[in-house]
């Protein structure tokens, strides 16, 4: 490792700790959320929608716009990306969810709920990408 | 307590994340998001088996929001997916509409698929 100069050093360990910084927040936010879903009544399903589809269209503006940015700092899609827009969504719950459909033979929601689920994300994750590309 | 543990776990997830994907990502060396796929289907194996451990037992909660909410939660992502599908997409006429697709399908199949078998493993443990 000695070999290695300094500074490269220095920029992969502040990129992993800017990860795990925003990491730790969008995973407290999604608990929040699910939280405050959960309290006022509504089915946890409406938690993970809520969570993906936002945050697949904040995604998409941050990619598109840092894309054009040329002076931004390096540390912003590492920390608002892949941290924070990355935690703040989750495959894992969401996979979870549609199998506990099918096993518990809601066999409609089993179906609708993915269906739903992947075309508002990929709607919002195109709407995120159009308006953070345009100059 | 739980906020901060959620905090914690979410972290060391993310990290993981961030790890594995871009490890997977170099060794396969293609365009097609690999990396994200290899993340998502481990922690939908690792959710699968969590359901099947917690199910018909008494776990602690704070055990299973450390593991589900924090870890998993952030070790595993939806948007990340979603964007690299549109940019797959947008990369290049009819082939890249198929590969759009293609990494829409899968995993969303074999994602279930991966709770499942991670589910029948967490029962018999």
């Amino acid at each position: 490792m000695t070999d290695l100069p300094r500074t490269q050093v220095s920029i992969a360990g502040r990129r992993r700790a800017a990860v795990a910084a925003g990491g730790a927040i969008g995973a407290i936010l999604r608990g929040v959320v699910g939280e405050i879903v959960v309290t006022s009544g509504l089915d946890p399903l409406w938690a993970t929608l809520f969570v993906n589809v936002i945050g697949s269209l904040f995604l998409g503006f941050l990619i598109a716009w840092h894309t054009g940015q040329f002076r931004s700092s390096p540390l912003v899609i590492p920390f608002a990306g892949i941290g924070i827009l990355g935690a703040f969504t989750t495959f894992s719950l969401f996979s979870v969810e549609v199998f506990e459909l099918f096993r518990t033979g809601d066999l409609l929601l089993a179906v609708v709920y993915p269906i739903g689920m992947i075309g508002l994300g990929l709607a919002a994750a195109l709407i995120g990408i159009r308006t953070g590309g345009r100059r | 307590m739980t906020w901060l543990l959620i905090g914690v776990m979410g972290a060391l997830g993310t990290l993981a994340r961030y790890g594995v994907s871009g490890v997977v990502q170099r060794r396969w060396q293609t365009t097609f998001p690999v990396g994200t796929l290899v993340v998502n289907l481990t922690g939908a194996l690792g959710a699968g088996l969590l359901l099947g451990i917690v199910t018909g037992r008494s776990v602690p909660d704070l055990a299973l929001v450390a593991a589900g909410v924090g870890f998993l939660g952030g070790y595993s992502t939806f948007s990340t997916w979603m964007v690299e599908t549109v940019l797959v997409a947008e990369s290049g006429g009819r082939s890249g509409v198929r590969r759009a697709a293609e990494n829409l399908a899968i995993p969303m199949v074999a994602g279930v698929v991966a709770v499942w078998i991670g589910f029948v493993l967490g029962g018999l443990v």
